[in-house]
């Protein structure tokens, strides 16, 4: 991504783009990282310091970007796996608790909240999937990236989809005023006095997850600082630029009120500027300087 | 606080450092001590209690105040 700002806006605008899109890599590391600290220390260990939580989280991350891409993608299709297997089970057991009238009336809210929904979706979740720009040159070479890219990304809207269908039939209006309302759905199940508890798996599946895709980020981030500063090697910069994310994440938001309002009213048009108006602007430029360039060669022959 | 910080940030160097030395990857030397001194002072800032301003701060800012693009 780094070399095709340089070849698609020249040097100068070129490196201010890079240096635009490492800071959104770079800003995914922290604001994820802060996440998943806040979910630690608000859910499960409320007595234990945040920055205790978010060290350790960062220095798993780190340790894992050292290693390489190779062994840091390897054991995604096991959390593939692990995410079907865990979501088909607890559909399953839930399905006594669900009540389909909890969908009706549709439609009956204004339609910015419809765009909000789907604009936030769009652009944190799935338009995220550009730091695999970072990534891609990595793939073995001759092979496609177009179908894995494809399935991924529909898997992942399938799961998303499958995981919020659940949770309004069980949870129905009261969904609306929880923070996790998986968390609090899967509570509910309770088979024979005997399964219960089942929320633990998600909380060990929500910070593997959670684990790997700022891994990624903070991959994205040292590979494109490594770029930018025409680096041999970006493994050197893994721990130091995780040890900056774990400050920014320590000053990021003042309290979880902040995070939850910045997640629901802001975080979509801030994505959206990395995610879909610089790649757009890159774009244009490139066709107009690539018509230019054949119109120049048609001209001079 | 402040001894476990600078403590914690040797540690990061100790590990790091020695490597680039020996394989005399100046360039890559220079651009982890930028990234290495702007951590330790966040770092020791933050040991300090001293609030720093947080850039998503800024960046909301922008978008709520200047462009009003916020849905809320």
């Amino acid at each position: 991504m780094i070399e095709i700002n340089d070849l698609a806006l020249g040097k100068v605008v070129g490196k201010l783009f890079s240096v635009l899109y490492l800071w959104f890599f770079f800003s995914l590391v922290f604001l994820n990282t802060i996440t998943i600290g806040s979910f630690v220390v608000g859910y499960i260990m409320p007595e234990t310091p945040l920055m205790a939580v978010i060290i350790l989280f960062i220095l798993t991350c780190a340790y894992s970007v050292r290693k390489g891409v190779e062994s840091m993608t390897r054991y995604s299709a096991l959390f593939v796996i692990m995410v079907l297997l865990f979501i088909a089970a607890n559909v399953s057991m839930l399905i006594k608790e669900m009540d389909f009238s909890s969908f009706f009336p549709i439609f009956s809210f204004p339609v910015t909240n419809y765009i909000q929904a789907s604009h936030t979706m769009a652009a944190v979740p799935f338009c995220d999937v550009i730091v695999f720009m970072m990534i891609f040159p990595h793939v073995e070479k001759g092979r496609s990236l177009r179908k894995p890219v494809f399935l991924g990304l529909t898997f992942g809207a399938i799961t998303l989809l499958v995981t919020i269908v659940r949770d309004t039939a069980v949870l129905g209006v009261l969904g609306a005023y929880l923070t996790l309302p998986t968390l609090e759905v899967l509570r509910l199940i309770n088979i024979g006095n005997t399964l219960t508890k089942v929320e633990v798996f998600f909380i060990i599946l929500l910070i593997i997850l959670q684990f790997f895709k700022t891994s990624v980020a903070l991959f994205a981030t040292v590979k494109s600082a490594s770029q930018i500063f025409g680096l041999c090697s970006y493994k050197a910069l893994a721990v130091v630029m995780g040890a900056l994310a774990a400050g920014f994440a320590a000053m990021a938001f003042p309290s979880s009120a902040e995070m939850a309002y910045w997640g629901r009213n802001i975080a979509a048009h801030y994505s959206t500027f990395f995610e879909a108006v610089l790649p757009v602007i890159t774009l244009t430029v490139a066709l107009i300087r690539k018509s230019y360039k054949g119109q120049k060669e048609v001209g001079a022959s | 606080m402040i001894f476990l910080t600078l403590v914690a940030f040797l540690m990061i160097a100790f590990a790091d450092v020695p490597e680039l030395i020996g394989k005399k990857q100046w360039r890559e030397l220079s651009v982890y001590s930028l990234f290495f001194l702007a951590a330790l002072t966040m770092g020791i800032l933050l040991s300090f209690g001293v609030e720093i301003p947080s850039p998503i701060a800024g960046a909301q800012y922008i978008i709520k105040e200047i462009l009003h693009l916020n849905y809320q």
